[in-house]
């Protein structure tokens, strides 16, 4: 039994249907990529898992649980964190506000200073700029700000919608190697990322999004390893 | 021509003015930041606080410092029924019915003060109001000394909780990015149904302090609603540092375009600032840094 369990979500804005059935599996500790090319509807599903938006058919499960009607800040409680596209931070607020704000409610609130310890030692530059407004740091550490707050709401799960988009390889490596991190003390982790190389080297299993359809899954390894698969979806 | 001394007059007046606005401009704020509603019955409210004060007085002898401690609770819990009964509703529809739903409001409770209380002026006639301090040269009654003080004192109180407090932080977090906040694990409705608790709450205080010192009728709201509304947005929607700065620019501006001029270009006075805020800095007077 899957921890995460997506079955046949279908989702949209307005008029425009953008997701058709699509499924998706998550073992408890299971690394997960999501890939697809701009407006592929990765986002959109990245949403309708955190409860962001409503899914039109399908449902979603968690921990053996439905939770496709849950409301958004109730997955969260439930162990399901997200690191946004955009990240969504609270640009007035200081690091350690924003921390403190992903840490008001049950055991997130209890474990608090815990969990922002972990947090800094993750990105012991966090500890540095923590009286600092979030809104004055650079992409790098805003991003770092967004997997700390995230983290700061103690999940099972933490889905990570272009974490990478935008910044340098350098900072990149780093946030990476604090995801492989986690991943080793049992998080599980979805990752979308229209970067597919790195995402693949990155995960155990991908699943490609093609307008809204899902067209291929796999162990990322071979769909690395596959050159037509590559040719055909990945743009290489 | 103007004195010193009347100069002087002015700028204390002015101030105390000021902080008295910057109360109820920093209610109607919170609400506004946090909800992203513009509540046009906010004024209402404060004429009901005036109401409740004028007849704790009138009914029970309750001195009005007193009576703070019975209105705020009052308004508190018409907060949350506003909450509950009206907006969260309205919260799912687009932003100009909400316009609508607020300013509906507004004039039914004017309307409903006018059918109970009728049009007439009432005010706590204190004794303590021929007490004036001196302030220099000049002099401030001694109930508008104790209600620009007890605004400061709230305004100072609002800062640290918004500061200091898990709830304040969860407001802020609300009004700087909903979907991060929901994202946190923070629900949206008792961050509303609170800061709607406290922007109006706050004009408990406010009310009964004001009605010894400005005569009570059914529209004394609406024009408290107008010059807190000039503050709001000549101060940046949303920003409480910049409502303050704005309330006591408002307040001192009145006053000496009252003194210098007459009282009919004062009341001219609040807009025509509102203007050139505008123009000057469209973004509030102490813009946001903020790279979004
Ligand atoms: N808020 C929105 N309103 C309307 N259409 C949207 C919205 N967000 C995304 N879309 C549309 O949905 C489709 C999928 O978008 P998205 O899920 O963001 O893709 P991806 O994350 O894979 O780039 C796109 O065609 C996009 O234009
Ligand atoms: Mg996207």
């Amino acid at each position: 039994m899957p921890d995460l369990n997506i079955a046949a979500i279908a989702a949209g804005y307005g008029a425009a249907d953008v997701l058709h059935g699509v499924g998706l599996d998550l073992p408890a500790g299971g690394r997960v990529a999501l890939v697809g090319s701009n407006g592929a509807g990765k986002t959109t599903l990245v949403k309708t898992i955190n409860g962001l938006i409503a899914a039109r058919a399908g449902a979603v499960r968690w921990d053996g649980q439905e939770i496709t009607r849950t409301r958004p800040h109730d997955r969260t409680r439930l162990g399901i964190a997200t690191v946004a596209e955009g990240r969504l931070l609270f640009p007035d607020c200081t690091v350690e506000e924003n921390l403190v704000a992903a840490s008001t409610h049950g055991a997130a609130k209890a474990r608090r200073e815990e969990t922002k310890a972990e947090v800094f030692d993750l990105f012991p530059r966090l500890r540095e700029r923590a009286r600092q407004r979030a809104g004055t740091l650079s992409g790098g550490e805003q991003q770092m700000v967004a997997i700390g707050r995230a983290l700061m709401t103690r999940p099972r799960l933490l889905i990570l919608d272009e974490p990478s988009i935008g910044l340098a390889p350098k900072v990149v490596a780093e946030i990476f190697a604090v995801l492989a991190a986690l991943s080793a003390r049992g998080m599980s982790l979805l990752l979308v990322e229209q970067n597919i190389q790195l995402s693949l080297r990155s995960v155990d299993y991908a699943y490609v999004l093609q307008q809204g359809r899902l067209v291929l899954e796999g162990p990322a390894a071979d769909l690395l390893a596959d050159r037509q698969v590559r040719a055909a979806y990945l743009g290489q | 021509m103007v004195t010193f001394d009347i100069f002087a007059q002015a700028v204390v007046s002015g101030l105390a003015n000021g902080a008295i606005y910057a109360l109820v401009a920093v209610g109607l704020t919170l609400v506004f930041g946090v909800m992203r509603i513009i509540n046009f019955a906010h004024g209402e409210f404060l004429m009901i606080a005036m109401y409740a004060g004028y007849f704790a007085w009138a009914l029970a002898g309750i001195d009005p410092v007193l009576a703070i401690f019975i209105v705020t609770p009052l308004l508190m819990l018409i907060g949350v029924l506003l909450y509950d009964g009206i907006i969260r509703r309205a919260l799912a529809a687009p932003e100009i019915n909400q316009m609508a739903v607020t300013l509906g409001l507004s004039l039914l409770l004017q309307n409903l003060a006018l059918m109970t209380f009728k049009g007439d002026n009432l005010l706590i006639p204190l004794a303590r109001a021929t007490e004036s301090i001196a302030i220099g040269p000049a002099l401030l009654q001694l109930p508008q000394a104790i209600a620009a003080l007890a605004s400061l004192l709230l305004i100072a109180a609002l800062w640290l909780v918004l500061r200091l407090t898990d709830f304040g932080i969860m407001m802020r977090a609300v009004a700087q990015s909903r979907d991060g906040a929901v994202l946190c694990g923070i629900g949206l409705g008792a961050v509303y149904r609170w800061a709607l608790c406290i922007g109006i709450g706050t004009l408990g205080i406010t009310g009964p302090l004001l009605a010894s010192t400005l005569y009570v009728n059914p529209h004394v709201g609406a024009l408290f609603t107008l010059k807190a509304f000039v503050i709001v947005i000549a101060g940046g929607l949303g920003n409480f540092g910049g409502a303050l700065l704005g309330a006591l620019l408002v307040g001192l501006a009145e006053s000496i375009a009252g003194a210098w001029f007459s009282a009919s270009i004062a009341a001219a006075v609040p807009f025509a600032l509102l203007i050139v805020a505008m123009l000057w800095r469209p973004e509030g007077l102490i813009a946001r840094r903020v790279a979004r």
